[in-house]
């Protein structure tokens, strides 16, 4: 018995042993390359528009993930993976947030230029342009609704140079108006004094003039 | 005697002319309301933001002061050669009434001849050259010596008083006219505007019609105009025009 008491355990080891052997390995977790292509896009995105400071804790995080995703890339690809995910959601997150408030800036700076050209009457001074920068303000206003903040920076930043240079077109042709208005007024004197001179210098030599 | 009556109209047409001086300010001329209009229209061009019609206003504005500081100018002279003509005149009448035709023909030639110029440069509305002529006129006239004495006491003879001849020919178109009973063709506009002292074109009717509007019993049928209304005669042309229309002058014709 105490014989086969060694056989036995021997037996029991070989035949665990062969046990563990035959498990089947699991399957390699993949390169997630989407992942990465995906945050990377989205971090040149938010870099692009400077949308970092105005979303910081998120971006802050959301930089945070992608560095540990790219370090667990090709190592550890599930834990690569799962950072690379959170990195994403991070920045679509800065995006939502940071543009927002970006558009909102620059949407202001061309309503401020729209609103110099609106002081100067440039709707009336320079119909032809004001309305054109118009259009622009206005795809841009369509373009912020819609949450494309390409095109609603382009029409905007383009709507507040057109105003811009509306204003300053309706500028020139307001002081010109204004230079001509003057001399009028000061031509309408300078006639009325040479009038009142000369109708004196009649009524002081006794021939006709006012009254008479 | 031919030229007595002709200093003596001149005299007497100077007369009436100074008392057709317009009754108004140098100021209150077409030209000047004009531009005070004109700047009203740039105000309101410039306040709804037309900037471009503000300065183009204002700028027909200038060119009507312009032409206002010219007709105050042109008035200047006219009166000034009107004053000094009419001292001429009267001078010159005197002078004729002391007998200086006869005793000092020679000066008193020479002056009526001056006077001659300064009423043809005064026509021609070259006032300065008006009133040099006058005054050289005047300066001539005061170098002609009283009437000589003569030793035989002739009887007192009343000088013969020249009948006042009211002028035949005016040198200005008329101002107004006064709608007249004619036969067989009654006034009406066409023909007043026909007539050589207003425009001598009828299709200038128009013109009457809208400088007399208010006056009408309808505003809108220039064809109601009745005897006795005084119809203005608006300058067209730039032409002076002064006083009523008299029958019994003689005027030049209006051409543009």
């Amino acid at each position: 018995m105490r014989k086969a008491l060694p056989i036995v355990l021997a037996m029991t080891a070989f035949l665990l042993a062969v046990s563990c052997a035959s498990t089947p390995p699991e399957p390699p977790v993949p390169l997630p390359e989407a992942e990465l292509a995906q945050a990377k896009q989205l971090k040149e995105k938010a870099d692009l528009y400077q949308l970092g400071p105005l979303a910081q804790a998120e971006y802050t995080a959301a930089e945070a993930d992608l560095k540990a995703g790219e370090a667990a890339y090709g190592e550890d690809n599930a834990v690569a993976k799962a950072s690379l995910d959170k990195a994403i959601a991070g920045y679509q997150a800065v995006i939502s947030k940071g543009g927002a408030l970006y558009l909102g800036t620059i949407g202001d700076r061309s309503a401020t230029a729209k609103k110099s050209a609106d002081d100067l009457k440039a709707s009336v001074a320079v119909k032809d342009d004001y309305t054109k920068a118009l259009a622009v303000y206005d795809r841009a206003l369509a373009a912020k609704t819609a949450g494309d903040l390409a095109a609603a920076t382009k029409d905007f930043e383009e709507a507040r140079t057109l105003f811009e240079a509306v204003a300053k077109v309706a500028a020139e042709k307001r002081d010109k108006a204004l230079a001509a208005g003057a001399e009028v007024d000061q031509a309408l004197e300078d006639s009325a004094a040479k009038a009142a001179e000369a109708q004196a210098a009649l009524e002081a030599e006794g021939l006709g003039g006012e009254g008479e | 005697m031919r030229r007595s009556i002709i200093f003596i109209a001149a005299v007497a047409l100077l007369a009436l002319a100074a008392a057709a001086l317009p009754a108004q300010s140098l100021l209150d001329n077409e030209y000047y309301q004009k531009a005070q209009a004109l700047k009203a229209q740039s105000d309101a061009a410039f306040a709804a933001g037309d900037y471009d019609t503000a300065t183009a206003l204002a700028e027909e504005a200038k060119a009507e002061l312009t032409k206002s500081d010219a007709y105050v100018e042109d008035m200047l002279g006219r009166y000034r050669a009107n004053g000094w003509l009419q001292q001429a005149a009267e001078r010159l009448a005197e002078a004729k009434g002391a007998g200086a035709n006869e005793y000092a023909k020679d000066l008193y030639d020479e002056a009526a001849a001056d006077i001659d110029l300064a009423w043809s440069s005064y026509n021609g509305e070259r006032y300065l050259d008006s009133i040099d002529f006058a005054k050289r006129a005047l300066a001539t006239l005061d170098t002609i010596p009283g009437k000589p004495q003569v030793a035989v006491v002739e009887p007192v003879v009343e000088p013969v008083v020249e009948p006042v001849t009211m002028p035949t020919e005016s040198l200005t178109l008329p101002a107004t006219y006064t709608v007249q009973l004619r036969q067989p063709l009654r006034d009406c506009l066409w023909r007043i505007a026909g007539f050589p002292f207003v425009y001598n074109n009828p299709w200038q009717w128009k013109a009457l019609w809208e400088a007399n509007r208010d006056i009408l019993i309808d505003p809108d049928n220039p064809d109601l105009i009745e005897v006795g209304q005084v119809l203005s005669i608006p300058s067209i042309a730039g032409e002076w025009r002064e006083g009523d229309y008299d029958p019994a002058m003689s005027y030049p014709t209006f051409s543009k």
